[in-house]
């Protein structure tokens, strides 16, 4: 969502104020709380693919399992806090005008901060990258770019495209190789989730994008929850 | 097709598991079809990672299975498949 990038154009009915900071909300109203439940839906599935993955982190002490588990657990944690945020900007709860903005910052900016960190995790495990310097140094790199920028989501989605093709690229490699149906299925659903991605920035222009946006998404986590049913059944 | 290194992990704790939790080192080159220098890098991993120990048994030399080396066969069904499908 664009919320920063749009905060001058309040024509909307779905727009809402907290002081200086006006924040727009590009959902059409029938979708209010469906996006906080799709997202919600995703942080649970990711919390599962933790859950399995510190399993069998126990059994290896693999430090990519190590790196795994935690990207999946700050992908949880990412889309949990952007569902909380979505949920109290929406029309579940009513909270009051100075509230908003701190609902905005901890809510949005974690679901950044803390997806950004879960890619790069994600990175260094597939790739794998073991010197922990080059990932906190990778981290760094990330922050002007979004700090310094004029719309945090903007940077946010673009960063996150950048990212998830190495990802995909990778993932498509790995299909390639091993060429088994869950293989497959991972790179189908990180494919998806690329494919959100400009969808999110296309929401400026219309709602119709922001809906389409979560539906690619929880599409890619659904795949992602077929991958990991097809392992726990082996 | 090349075994990859949970391959070759599995491949090292199952031929303890079928002597009964017990090998000497060379029954297990044998069994893990492993040069000596490859067999004792992954030998002191599987120390490090306790999935086996080293004690010495009767003037001999064995290595002895552990819970955490049992849990690792255990789980490799599950353990290979998400490695292959997330390219870990």
């Amino acid at each position: 969502m664009n919320a920063d990038a749009l905060s001058t154009k309040l024509k909307s009915p779905n727009a809402k104020s907290a002081g200086m900071l006006n924040i727009y909300l590009p959902r059409p109203d029938w979708f209010f709380g469906v996006d906080a439940t799709l997202e919600l839906f995703a942080g649970i599935i990711a919390i599962l693919i933790a859950l399995v993955s510190y399993k069998l982190y126990r059994v290896t002490h693999e430090r990519s399992y190590k790196y795994f588990l935690a990207s999946f657990i700050l992908l949880g944690g990412s889309f949990f806090s952007r569902a909380i945020a979505d949920a109290f900007l929406g029309k579940f709860f009513h909270v009051s005008p100075h509230m908003i903005g701190l609902i905005f910052f901890c809510g949005y900016i974690g679901h950044i901060f803390l997806a950004l960190a879960a890619y790069l995790l994600l990175i260094a495990s597939t790739y794998k990258i073991e010197d922990k310097r080059l990932i906190v140094m990778m981290f760094l790199l990330l922050v002007p770019a979004l700090a310094l920028s004029g719309s945090y989501f903007l940077s946010f989605y673009v960063v996150s495209i950048i990212l998830l093709i190495f990802l995909v690229w990778s993932y498509a490699q790995n299909c390639r190789k091993v060429r088994s149906v869950t293989s497959t299925c991972v790179f189908f659903a990180f494919g998806l989730l690329l494919l959100a991605q400009p969808q999110f920035i296309l929401d400026m222009l219309s709602n119709s994008w922001y809906v389409t946006a979560h539906v690619t998404q929880a599409a890619g986590y659904l795949i992602l929850l077929v991958a990991l049913l097809r392992i726990l059944l082996k | 097709m090349k075994r990859t290194k949970i391959d070759i992990i599995y491949d090292m704790l199952k031929a303890i598991q079928d002597k009964g939790g017990t090998i000497i080192p060379t029954h297990l080159l044998y069994k893990s079809n492993l040069s000596h220098q490859r067999m004792k890098l992954y030998l002191d991993e599987l120390k490090g990672k306790k999935m086996i120990v080293e004690v010495q048994e009767k003037d001999k030399l064995v290595y002895k299975l552990t819970d955490e080396g049992l849990g690792f066969l255990k789980n490799f069904k599950q353990l290979k498949e998400f490695t292959e499908a997330f390219g870990l």
